[in-house]
């Protein structure tokens, strides 16, 4: 009815009030995109969002194949023995992890339920690297028999596998998890046996000493999103000086050296003021320090009959953050006492536990008309902390307009919270562009199923 | 366990049968036996020829001259004493001259020996007996207490018909037999050693002798009968026993047979003015020359030529075959990847752009992923998989020639002024020259001077010189100049990924455009207990379905020439090859031991990487245990002996921790399919821990029951039943077989 004199009528734009601001480029980097993305894939977002709801995570097959293809392929072009393990922590939904074991991955698990989990999913236990410093018995016994590279944290742990493996007469193969200063990155002390007191050497001597137990590996994970590659040029030179002092002492033959992750991905931490396509190293910039001095390290050990120890990566962040994306509607926006515009999105810090620390990068999903102001993007919960962006230039917004937080691949899908909100539906973009949802949304039995109420609270009526 | 006396008294007579063996080229006793009962056709002569060979045989042990066991020093007096009583009688003062001419021939055969081999690792042969024979022919005619020996010579026809009976006779002639019964004897041994020998034997006597008659115009001479054998042995030493059998190597010795025919003649008309034999002169003279004027050859080629190592043509060829199917062409060098991980073909040999002509030996390599080597547009050399790359010396060697100023092409563009851009140049231990080109400009991590071994970065990946898009380009060539001639090579140890197939382990391989090669790894939890030093002893229970249960022991022994060879208690053995990348079985000798037939079709070549886990191989058809019948079949088939059609393929048994190699020996035969399934697992603690064989209804089962290391000189024998060796082993098994 109104269209053909919408056609002739000049668009009405919102009033808005802006503050008086000088250039475009600043020394802090380029100016925030203003571009917008109405699709993700090839797919269009407006279907997503009408097929599935709102909000909603999106991953893409073809991002993470990918990612974890290039990643291999860098390291495994430029050393001969590397292997690479799908850190679960970072995304465990079963379609990620599938993913990347279908692209060799091992499985690198942290707990009990992330073995069960990896072996649910039908990775042998030979493919397993079994981290974290909470390895309780019964799942170490089935670790140690099924095979599973043990990573050990402390010396009662390592207690406990010698006495497994003794009451079991297996011979167990054990990998250490050692920490270091590197120089760079801040220490993280807490895991493992340090090195620098002797206290790793010490743990090798013990491994030496017991009959059932074989030292075959070394493992250290130096920080998380380390952004400068000489850390990880200091971390594999300590790792194997160590290996050749303990070979040397002990008599142990080290097979594989575990770098751990820690890379990081092309996400804007809070407080760094760079954008991060100029601080962030790319995966092939952390695989030439890793592996130009891993091969200096070992130049000749297999002119001696020793050979090569196998690379082991556990890289999670860089590999799957912007294989995923988040996307929030808008339900209300509102003008603050100080004059900055807020908008509140059906999405918050229960879903975006990232939005702690990174300034994710967000996108329109339609071309914006107006005046771009400063804009406090606010999630739905019913608490203060609940901000996805502190601060934000967006044009003026309307209800149900769609926004794409990205990138948001990694921690989210595990670390976000069932807290005043059901979580929504998580689909995976196909190879061939199919949709399909890999982890559906909750509902009030989802959320409730494991609750018990005794008798005498079923009801609820006043006494 | 024989006395010391009875076993040296054994070992005498048992190189009494090699002297006599290996004048026809055998090296078996019961041709030598043969040989020796042929010589005795006319006692006179058969007497003369042992006193030399008694003569010989003392005076080489006490001297302790080298190589006695080859029979060399022996089997030519042995020719002397020979031909002395072919003439005289056999009184005292024929046996001083045959006993001073037979000593003197063993001074003679060590020094021409020595000098033969230097001159191009050519064979004695029997030149120090065509030497020492005329110088005692020549002087045996001023001595006049000899007398001359008449030989009851036999009408002729009477034996085998004429054709046969001449043959015959001249081989006889050898051995100074000229009786038809000898000559059969004679060649019944050739028979019973190799028949393809016997058919070059028979195949150069008709050319040799076509050629003698068509030239003198008459089919009859008694003289040229008895020198015909030169033709024949001609024939023999060329087409099979020197040289590696094929078409070109039986023409080679046709042309030889007829060049000794023209030869005999020649020498006949000169020797018979002092009423000289010719004897083996015109074999000697054509087979060395021949050999001498091949090996001179800038390049080695067909007919290929085995003059360090001769056997029989059977076994020349058993080797030649299987060394062309685990390695390729025998003039193609072997290199590894000059990367690391998993690259693609860009241009392969004979490519479309560039490998053409003089340089068409050449492999490019380039990383491509669904049909696209960059991400992004492309625009940018970074957007390229390869770009910056490392880049690996492919070989052992040492590095002549950098260059690196040239910058990057753009993407897109060439630069025809430095064709090679930015390379590395390696001289090898074999004196040939690799280049690696194209490398990025200011890469280059090595100096000129440097030694270098496989995997050794060089450089990184770049786009300098004629190159549209990074990629690495490597050439083998003669010398150290750029743009030189290529010549083949191919790449070794290597995942090939053919299109659309799954990765396969190959030995040698040479890829074309658009396959995918993965620098094959070396796994050592495969390597370590595949390591099999000198002494190491595997005993394994042995249940044969035919011969019911055994223990047999392999033992690790290491010859003088620096082979291992795994020897059974039977005195069967194999020769084992370990490189860094694969174990190798090969070149069974001794008697047909099942168990060790086992071993080479289930161990036969064994790759060390993890990724390894399809390989394919062609060990001897001779290994299958074939009944009788079949075995008759086969040799008639293939007189030269076949290679099976043999797929292994490898996976990781996680119920019992070892790594299961099952493979498929196949022998197609027309509508005849011959195959044998072996199985063998590999225990990352014992090694081989259980073959199993299954042919037909016959099934072989060999299990591990010891490992030890036999004693040396202050080392006590050791020996660790399994249970010791890997007490997890048996736990696993438990769990598995409740």
């Amino acid at each position: 009815m109104t269209d053909n004199t919408t056609a002739d009528k000049p668009v009405w734009i919102k009033p808005t009030l802006r503050a008086h601001r000088s250039g475009l480029l600043n020394k802090f980097g380029a100016v925030p995109s203003r571009q917008w993305q109405d699709e993700f894939e090839d797919v269009p977002v407006a279907d997503l969002i009408h097929q599935f709801g709102s909000p909603l995570f999106v991953i893409s097959e073809q991002r993470l194949r990918k990612n974890v293809r290039h990643l291999t392929r860098a390291f495994s072009a430029r050393y001969p023995r590397v292997q690479y393990s799908w850190s679960y922590k970072t995304n465990y939904l079963n379609a990620v992890c599938a993913i990347a074991h279908q692209e060799g991955a091992w499985a690198e698990v942290v707990s009990a339920f992330e073995y069960e989990k990896a072996r649910n999913l039908g990775v042998p236990g030979e493919k397993i690297l079994f981290n974290g410093p909470h390895k309780p018995r019964a799942i170490l016994e089935r670790a140690i028999k099924e095979g599973a590279h043990i990573h050990v944290d402390h010396l009662d742990e390592l207690q406990l596998i010698d006495e497994i493996a003794r009451a079991t007469a297996q011979n167990v193969e054990i990998t250490l998890r050692l920490n270091f200063d590197t120089g760079v990155t801040e220490p993280w002390s807490r895991f493992g046996f340090n090195v620098e007191s002797g206290q790793a050497l010490d743990a090798a001597w013990r491994v030496a000493h017991s009959p059932n137990l074989k030292l075959t590996g070394l493992h250290s994970h130096i920080g998380t999103f380390v952004m400068d590659t000489r850390a990880y040029r200091a971390q594999v030179k300590t790792m194997c000086q160590f290996m050749e002092r303990a070979e040397k002492d002990t008599g142990c033959q080290i097979d594989c050296i575990d770098v751990g992750g820690g890379f990081a991905s092309r996400n804007a931490l809070q407080g760094v003021y760079l954008p991060p396509e100029q601080v962030v190293p790319s995966i092939d910039q952390y695989a030439e320090a890793i592996c130009d001095t891993l091969l200096e390290a070992t130049h000749g050990r297999e002119r001696e009959g020793r050979p090569r120890p196998l690379l082991l990566l556990e890289t999670g962040r860089a590999v799957v953050d912007d294989a995923e994306i988040l996307l929030t509607s808008v339900v209300g926006n509102k003008r603050l006492p100080d004059g900055r515009r807020a908008t509140i999105v059906d999405a918050g810090v229960n879903l975006l536990f990232t939005a702690f620390w990174y300034h994710h990068n967000v996108k329109p999903t339609r071309e914006l008309s107006g005046v771009a102001e400063e804009t406090v993007l606010y999630g739905p919960l019913c608490m203060n902390i609940d901000v996805m962006r502190a601060s934000i230039l967006l044009p003026p917004l309307d209800v149900g307009d769609v926004l794409m937080f990205s990138p948001v691949g990694a921690y989210n899908n595990t670390q976000w919270l069932q807290f005043i909100e059901y979580r929504p539906n998580v689909v995976l973009v196909h190879d061939d562009r199919q949709v399909s949802i890999v982890r559906a949304a909750e509902d009030l039995q989802a959320v409730t199923a494991q609750e018990r109420l005794p008798d005498h609270l079923r009801d609820v009526s006043p006494r | 366990m024989l006395p010391p006396k009875l076993k040296s008294a054994s070992s005498h007579l048992e190189g009494f049968g090699r002297a006599y063996a290996t004048i026809l080229f055998s090296r078996h006793r019961i041709s030598g036996a043969l040989f020796f009962l042929a010589t005795l056709a006319y006692p006179n002569i058969g007497l003369a020829g042992l006193l030399a060979a008694v003569v010989a045989s003392i005076t080489a042990t006490q001297l302790r001259l080298p190589n006695l066991d080859g029979g060399l020093h022996v089997f030519n007096s042995l020719l002397v004493g020979l031909s002395l009583g072919a003439v005289y009688q056999l009184d005292a003062y024929l046996a001083l001259l045959i006993a001073i001419s037979a000593a003197f021939a063993v001074f003679v055969t060590a020094a021409t020996a020595n000098v033969l081999w230097r001159l191009g690792a050519l064979p004695a042969l029997s030149v120090p007996f065509v030497m020492v024979a005329v110088a005692a022919a020549l002087a045996a005619k001023g001595y006049g207490n000899l007398e001359l020996y008449l030989a009851p010579y036999l009408p002729r026809e009477d034996w085998f018909g004429a054709v046969l009976d001449r043959f015959f006779i001249s081989l006889g002639a050898v051995y100074f037999s000229t009786h038809p019964a000898a000559g059969l004897l004679l060649f019944l041994g050739i028979v019973w050693q190799s028949r393809y020998a016997a058919l070059l034997c028979i195949c150069g006597y008709a050319v040799g002798r076509l050629v003698f008659d068509l030239l003198s115009g008459s089919s009859y001479d008694a003289i040229a009968d008895w020198n015909a054998f030169n033709y024949a042995l001609t024939a023999i030493a060329l087409g099979g026993i020197f040289c590696i059998p094929s078409v070109g190597a039986f023409a080679l010795a046709m042309i030889g047979a007829a060049c000794s025919a023209f030869l005999t003649a020649s020498m006949q008309s000169l020797f018979l003015l002092h009423q000289l034999p010719v004897m083996a002169f015109p074999f000697l003279f054509t087979t060395l020359t021949f050999l001498f004027a091949l090996s001179l050859r800038s390049a080695p080629g067909k007919p290929w030529l085995v003059l360090t190592n001769p056997a029989t043509p059977e076994v020349n060829y058993e080797r030649a075959r299987l060394a062309q199917a685990r390695s390729g062409g025998l003039n193609s060098v072997p290199l590894h990847a000059p990367f690391f991980g998993t690259w693609n073909v860009y241009q392969g040999f004979n490519g479309p752009h560039t490998h053409q002509g003089l340089w068409q030996h050449a492999l490019d390599f380039f990383i491509s992923h669904d049909g696209r080597s960059f991400e992004d547009k492309g625009a940018a050399l970074t957007d390229y998989h390869c770009f910056a790359l490392p880049v690996v010396s492919p070989a052992y060697g040492r590095v002549v020639r950098i260059r690196q100023n040239i910058p990057d092409n753009a993407p897109g563009e060439v630069n025809v002024q430095y064709n090679w851009g930015n390379f590395v140049l390696l001289r090898l231990e074999n004196g040939l020259h690799v280049l690696i080109a194209h490398l990025l400009q200011n890469s280059i991590k090595v100096n000129e001077g440097d030694y270098v071994y496989p995997g050794t970065p060089l450089g990184a990946c770049g786009n300098s010189g004629r190159s549209p898009q990074p990629h690495v380009h490597m050439q083998l060539q003669r010398d150290a100049r750029l743009g030189r001639p290529t010549l083949p090579f191919h790449l070794a140890n290597v995942i090939h990924f053919q299109s659309g197939e799954s990765g396969r382990f190959c030995l040698a391989t040479l890829p074309k455009e658009g396959d995918s090669i993965r620098a094959a790894d070396r796994d050592p939890r495969l390597a370590n207990p595949l390591h099999l030093p000198v002494g190491r002893t595997l005993t394994y229970r042995v249940e044969d379905s035919h011969r019911g249960t055994r223990q047999i022991t392999f033992r690790v022994e290491l010859t003088l020439f620096g082979r291992f060879r795994l020897v059974c208690n039977g005195g069967a053995s194999c020769a084992i090859q370990e490189t860094d990348y694969v174990l190798a079985c090969f070149d069974r000798t001794g008697p047909r031991e099942p168990a060790l037939a086992l071993w080479m079709l289930a161990v036969g070549l064994t790759p060390f990487s993890a990724q390894a886990d399809r390989w394919s191989d062609a060990p001897a058809a001779d290994l299958l245990p074939l009944s009788p019948m079949q075995r008759l079949v086969m040799h008639g088939l293939f007189p030269l002996g076949a290679g099976l059609d043999s797929e292994y393929q490898r996976t990781w048994d996680k119920a019992h921790s070892v790594w299961r190699q099952r493979a498929n020996h196949v022998l197609k035969i027309g509508p005849l399919n011959w195959q044998a399934a072996t199985e063998a697992d590999l225990c990352p603690d014992v090694g081989f821990r259980r073959l199993a064989l299954r042919c037909g209804t016959r099934e072989i089962e060999a299990t591990l029951t010891d490992v030890g290391l036999s004693e040396d000189a202050g080392v006590p024998e050791k020996r660790q039943s399994l249970e010791d060796a890997a007490p997890g082993l048996t736990h696993t098994r438990d769990n598995a077989n409740p």
